[in-house]
């Protein structure tokens, strides 16, 4: 069942002194199904977490809509839950304060409320760390805390923004992990922004792949490995070798058409693209 | 703080009052001009115990305690809908760097005549010399509240109302009380030149009567009970920080 579609959804930014327009996002025609896996991969600043933010209603697009269930969201709602990258914890609260906070914008008794906390702790592993500050916590443990945060209030929808990307390697191969198990126990629909094609194989039913900006869904491929994937055997077979290559292959001619070097970061980017663009 | 590193505090005061203490020892200066420290301080004790002194710092304080929360409550509310609003920063910003060099004390006299020599003129000094410090800081607090939380806040079904009181207001605190800190000293310095400038009661009264009256040992031991007030203060602040802003 379609759980989420985003129908030609573009965005176009107005940016610098000359207020120059940049366009992020040129039509963008996606279908989501219900309990799906669904992965966002592309080259810097091609507008996937651009339209992730469209998605959760926290930007408005140029055109097009986002239609969940059928019906068109424009603002932020609870049945589209949202995870970034540097965690976004409140500082002054708790990690099971942090959870509880999302869960009593519910009409929910407070009883109820400790039991869903309880319950998504255990499930992200935060057992023992409820009276700890998000200061003294290690960048996975922050991230549990957040993902959990956002699951206890129950969204339909897992919006993920490059959620391990500021984690160091062994424990963002950890936390991927993790992430399915709680996955698996949940069966949300799961949209998942990411840099790492091998992330996003590892974890995906389906990958699509960005041009580069405006960014337009060049591919959407089908992860066809039965699940419960286990990384160890699932990285020496030949078929997930072949996906990777296959995806790597799909962004690295994004990057190399693009008018300066994918090492340069995001902003040099930007600014070479709008020279590019003016040129033309 | 490590117990041995805290020492160093306390070597720099007792260096300071040595400092004092050896050069009017010497003989350099008149005895009136600078009396030896332990003289001074024996004075300072007397003058709070004793004499006058304890009505003058009631009604100082009294002064302060109003104009200081007064300024406060009506400092932080501004400086979060400065963050919030582009349209009131752009009102509002040239109004505080216009009036921002503006010495306080010499405001005095002109509140003096709109509002008589008492109380009001004087806490009014007072509420205007911490406003715009106080403002900015809670400007840069608001200002500086990730983008990140105000979203993860909305998703969660926060209304803007509550994410203005249960995400900004708390994010912004470790800003608000620096710039507290900082109203603190000011606000004292207001105080004494406001009594001074309007001599009815209080320490800034007390102080510049007797420098005028040549009691300059008097003097030295109200400067001892203004500076010994401010630590206090200060001391006072950060452990309500420490304790509030245990997060931070």
């Amino acid at each position: 069942m379609t759980k989420l579609v985003v129908q030609h959804v573009s965005k176009v930014y107005t940016t610098g002194k000359e207020r120059q327009e940049v366009e992020a996002l040129a039509g963008i025609n996606l279908e989501v199904n219900e309990g799906e896996f669904f992965s966002l991969v592309g080259p810097s600043g091609c507008g996937k977490s651009t339209l992730l933010y469209i998605i959760g209603g926290f930007i408005p697009p140029s055109g097009g809509k986002i239609l969940v269930d059928g019906r068109e969201v424009s603002s932020p709602g609870v049945d589209r839950g949202i995870v970034f990258q540097e965690f976004a914890l409140f500082p002054w609260k708790t990690v099971i304060q942090n959870i509880l906070y999302g869960l009593e914008q519910r009409r929910i008794g407070k009883e109820e409320r400790l039991a869903i906390a309880d319950r998504y702790i255990k499930m992200t592993g935060l057992r023992g760390m409820e009276n700890l500050y998000p200061k003294e916590l290690s960048g996975g443990m922050k991230q549990r805390v957040a993902i959990a945060r956002t699951l206890a209030y129950d969204p339909d929808i897992l919006l993920m923004d490059e959620p391990f990307g500021s984690l160091d390697a062994q424990t963002r191969v950890f936390m991927q992990d993790e992430l399915l198990r709680i996955w698996e126990e949940t069966r949300k629909t799961v949209l998942f922004v990411t840099h790492s094609i091998e992330e996003a194989v590892h974890l995906s039913d389906r990958v699509a792949v960005f041009s580069r900006r405006p960014g337009r869904i060049n591919e959407i491929l089908p992860i066809p490995v039965s699940r419960p994937r286990i990384r160890e055997e699932e990285v020496c077979r030949r078929q997930y070798i072949d996906l990777v290559n296959h995806l790597w292959k799909a962004v690295e001619r994004e990057v190399k058409g693009f008018p300066c070097s994918i090492k340069q970061g995001v902003f040099q980017q930007t600014s070479a693209h709008v020279r590019y663009a003016k040129r033309n | 703080m490590r117990k041995e590193i805290r020492v160093f505090y306390v070597f720099s005061i007792v260096i300071l009052s040595g400092l004092w203490e050896g050069l009017a020892r010497s003989g350099i200066f008149p005895s009136e001009v600078l009396p030896p420290f332990v003289t001074t301080l024996c004075g300072s004790i007397q003058l709070i115990v004793a004499d006058e002194l304890p009505k003058h710092l009631l009604a100082s304080g009294y002064r302060w305690a109003i104009g200081f929360s007064i300024s406060l409550v009506l400092s932080v509310p501004v400086g979060i809908w400065m963050a919030r609003s582009k349209r009131v920063y752009h009102f509002l910003d040239p109004l505080l760097t216009l009036t921002y060099p503006v010495p306080k004390a010499a405001m005095i006299p002109i509140l003096m005549l709109w509002m008589g020599a008492g109380d009001l003129s004087k806490v009014t000094v007072i509420i205007i010399g911490c406003f715009i410090p106080l403002v900015i800081s809670a400007y840069h607090g608001a200002q500086g509240v990730e983008t990140s939380l105000i979203w993860s806040a909305r998703a969660m079904g926060m209304g803007e109302k509550k994410i203005l009181f249960r995400i900004i207001l708390p994010a912004s605190l470790p800003t608000v009380f620096s710039g507290i800190r900082m109203a603190l000293a000011i606000s004292l310095i207001v105080v004494l030149g406001s009594e001074m400038i309007a001599r009815q009661s209080g320490l800034g009264y007390y102080l510049f009567n007797s420098l005028e009256m040549g009691l300059y040992q008097t003097t030295y031991s109200v400067l001892i009970i203004i500076s010994g007030i401010g630590f206090l203060l200060d001391r006072i602040l950060s452990l309500v920080m420490k304790n509030v802003l245990d997060w931070v």
